[in-house]
């Protein structure tokens, strides 16, 4: 008999919000993250807006012994920070080595990089000091959380794109299970990156101002940036110590497209499967979902391939399910979107609320679900499936429900 | 297996280079005069024509490329074929830790010199971590599970009890597992500022010399190497020739920072402990010791001295080796490099010796070292993957009756 997982702390930094109650309250009146861009000149950019964190104070955030953290990394400890608080979770010489790390991030700390780059093409000479080269793997983040809490658990940092998130929160459940770890801070921190900016740009995913998921007029993603954090913990440990439980991760299923590096497959297989396999190791049937979190990137090749996926899988049901994408917010905050939407998730089922997905005005026949548009609506929520697909064809489902004792 | 490695590519040349220390050479990738440093492990002819003749190959990085060879040799190495296999019941599992780099630095600085609005498109998806195995996937119709580890030295390691593990919940039937890393400029530089590349202090020593007295760092090396992974019974099921068992894994976190050497020999113990043990066994019936060494001058002496906690008075005798001394310190790949070679190790039955060791270190108390072949009756294998800064882990190999 496995373990159950349980979650007992959120934790969020987003273009919507620096806390979890800021957050939900962006999701539910639709405030937007979306803003002209301000980690770079944009210039000579076709494109000049963004979903980028405000306000968020990075210089609590400093390494002890040569300078700054990384952008990602402070975001990342922050929401962490945030997570261990709210779960009111004890970290000391006892607890350390049963308390791990699991990160999703697509390119790391991009921005520690592509300084380097740009003050080298203006110089003719890279200039980096010492500890430039742990900026360099992706790793850094989860090390970076580590070692700021004193965690000594199993440590992880899962580089799968835009699905990363959801790769790290599974993998966390799976640690647990396992029996190597107590409690797991999961979920994905990703930062503003010119890189990615760039290439969404040239591959013309990107939207000029508003992003639209679902509606028959969307034109593509704005890029945006966070960190997300859900605890999870073993329900056992978590039961002894009298924590606030929000929900129990019931499992998750991963694929692959195989289909192609960057777009999705047309009529949403790779996704189509995903789920399934992710109700098939759930043992849900699909009448038991109460609510999609869409991946709902924004893109006429997501939206679409992923409105057929839920329909593949949830037939007739698939009319009568609620799906909402809250990247219309926050922007496609890669690495640490579906960590981000992780939370969102939890709140939805910790509210009976589901959040909308906003910016929706023109249906599009070929996405006929109900995206619940532009208004958040009540509904008993117990099961939530987070849905995220990523460059390289990598695809996550997880499932979240109400916690039964 | 499906080895690209700087001693060669696949089983024999792998082994053979293993015996004749070909691997470390003058870097001619790229431009070194400048640098103090100007020794790694490099593959200096690759084609990957030689290895697939799907269309689009060219615009793969060369960290793709290295993979999709790789995967092409394992697969061809282990029977399958790809046809007669349900193609999402087959999963991929890599680790790496700069794998991307190269590729972000080229495509951001084509955005400088360019402008962005010139940039090639199609070198967006090299900039992410996990396009190797987003390619593997799609060149191969590989359908099932697909998962790419940043965990620094550990990452192969990981990879491989990634995929164990699914394999034992029945999450997919076979798995490609392994590690990949490309040699970088950047990383070469950035390392050899935070002075642990070897030479780097100004010493004049430019090779690496694992748990050597007079070892100044280690050299950075590069490759790919992806193990087919199976559940026994499928694999028997099948007729596949098997090679080895993965029989079991352990892993402890140490931090970057504080870095205290007790958390650091502490954990690399519990690392090996709880491989041991997972296995069913004790150290008694480990028969030989693939080390993490790499020629680091701490990173060394940590590891002889957790093993000699492990092993106890064992550790005067048990053989070890040291492959980072031939093939660099390939990150991602280096782990599942040590298992192949200690896979080939227990066919041949013979140890390879450790590359450049004249002395050994009063602080190393490991009995033995040697820049000699051993042949050795060896039947299980502990490897080291450790890292500061990350999981230090630790895999037992078995061999099989078949192997």
């Amino acid at each position: 008999m496995k373990d159950r997982v349980v979650i007992t702390g959120l934790g969020v930094i987003s273009p919507i919000g620096n806390t979890t109650a800021c957050f939900w309250d962006s999701l539910l009146t639709g405030r937007s993250g979306a803003a002209p861009i301000t980690s770079f000149d944009t210039t000579h950019f076709k494109n000049k807006i963004g979903c980028e964190v405000k306000n968020f104070d990075s210089d609590r955030f400093q390494e002890s012994r040569s300078g700054r953290y990384g952008r990602a990394s402070q975001m990342a400890i922050a929401a962490s920070e945030m997570a261990l608080s709210d779960a009111g979770l004890n970290v000391d010489a006892s607890t350390r080595t049963d308390i791990g790390v699991s990160m999703g991030t697509t390119i790391g700390e991009s921005q520690a990089i592509e300084k380097v780059i740009q003050n080298w093409h203006e110089t003719g000479v890279p200039h980096f000091d010492d500890t430039f080269i742990f900026q360099c793997s992706p790793n850094i983040i989860s090390t970076n959380v580590a070692d700021t809490f004193g965690l000594l658990g199993p440590n992880f940092m899962i580089p799968t794109a835009c699905a990363a998130g959801n790769y790290a929160i599974g993998y966390a459940f799976d640690t647990i299970q396992e029996g190597a770890a107590q409690a797991i801070l999961a979920g994905g921190a990703e930062a503003f990156s010119r890189i990615a900016f760039m290439g969404f740009c040239r591959t013309f995913a990107m939207s000029a101002d508003v992003c639209r998921p679902f509606d028959k007029n969307r034109t593509g993603i704005l890029l945006g940036e966070g960190a997300g954090i859900v605890l999870l913990e073993r329900l056992e440990h978590a039961l002894k110590r009298g924590a606030k439980i929000y929900a129990e991760v019931l499992g998750y299923g991963l694929t692959s497209d195989a289909y192609h590096i960057t777009a999705p497959h047309p009529e949403g297989d790779g996704a189509a499967r995903v789920m399934a396999k992710a109700l098939r190791k759930t043992g849900l049937s699909p009448e038991d979902v109460d609510y999609i979190n869409a991946h709902g990137t924004g893109t006429q090749h997501n939206d679409k391939a992923e409105s057929a996926a839920i329909k593949k899988v949830f037939g007739d049901g698939a009319y009568t399910i609620p799906v909402s994408s809250i990247k219309a917010l926050t922007g496609h905050a890669m690495g640490s979107a579906s960590a981000i939407e992780a939370v969102a998730c939890i709140l939805s089922i910790d509210g009976n609320t589901i959040p909308p997905t906003w910016n929706y005005e023109q249906p599009d026949p070929e996405c006929d679900l109900d995206y619940v548009p532009n208004e958040p609506r009540e509904a008993e929520v117990n099961i939530v499936m987070n849905n995220s697909y990523a460059f390289g064809g990598n695809d996550a489902s997880v499932v979240f429900g109400k916690f039964r004792n | 297996m499906g080895l690209l490695s700087p001693l060669g590519t696949g089983r024999e040349a792998f082994w053979r280079g293993l015996l004749n220390d070909q691997g470390i050479t003058s870097i001619t990738l790229f431009e070194t005069t400048d640098l103090m440093c100007s020794k790694a492990a490099e593959i200096a002819s690759f084609h990957i024509k030689d290895y697939l003749s799907q269309r689009g190959l060219k615009h793969l990085s060369r960290s793709a490329q290295f993979t999709c060879a790789a995967s092409s040799l394992a697969l061809q190495d282990a029977s399958i074929d790809l046809s007669g296999e349900d193609p999402t019941g087959i999963g991929v599992v890599l680790g790496t830790a700069f794998g991307n780099v190269n590729s972000m630095v080229a495509f951001d600085k084509e955005g400088w010199v360019e402008g962005p609005r010139f940039v090639n498109p199609m070198m967006f998806p090299n900039t992410v971590v996990n396009s190797p195995a987003g390619y593997t996937s799609v060149f191969f119709g590989i359908s099932g599970l697909n998962v790419t580890l940043s965990n620094g030295r550990s990452s192969g390691l990981e990879a491989l009890h990634y995929a164990a593990e699914c394999l034992r919940r029945g999450e997919a039937q076979i798995i490609l597992a392994g590690g990949y890393e490309e040699l970088s400029w950047l990383v070469h530089l950035g390392f050899i500022r935070a002075h642990e590349i070897a030479g780097s202090q100004g010493d004049g020593i430019d090779m690496p010399k694992p748990m050597d007295r007079s070892r100044t760092g280690f050299v950075l090396g590069e490759g790919a190497v992806v193990l087919i992974v199976e559940r026994l019974e499928h694999a028997k099921g099948r007729g596949a020739p098997i090679l080895a068992e993965l029989a079991g894994f352990g892993r402890a976190y140490g931090p970057l920072r504080p870095g205290s050497r007790d958390i650091h020999r502490k954990a690399q113990m519990r690392a090996m402990g709880q491989a041991i043990q997972s296995s069913g066994l004790e150290p008694k019936d480990i028969d030989s010791i693939s080390l993490s060494a790499n020629g680091s001058i701490e990173g060394d002496r940590l590891e002889a001295l957790a093993v000699g906690e492990v092993f106890g008075d064992l550790a005067e005798e048990i053989p070890v080796t040291a492959i980072k001394s031939k093939i660099g310190e390939c990150f991602g790949a280096s782990g599942v490099f040590q298992t192949a070679s200690a896979v080939l190790s227990m066919q041949h039955q013979l140890v390879p010796g450790i590359s450049n060791f004249d002395a050994s270190d009063p602080d190393c108390p490991l009995g033995s070292l040697s820049a000699q072949h051993r042949p050795y009756e060896c039947g299980t294998t502990l490897v080291n993957a450790f890292e500061v800064g990350h999981n230090n882990a630790s895999l037992v190999v078995k061999r099989h009756a078949d192997g």
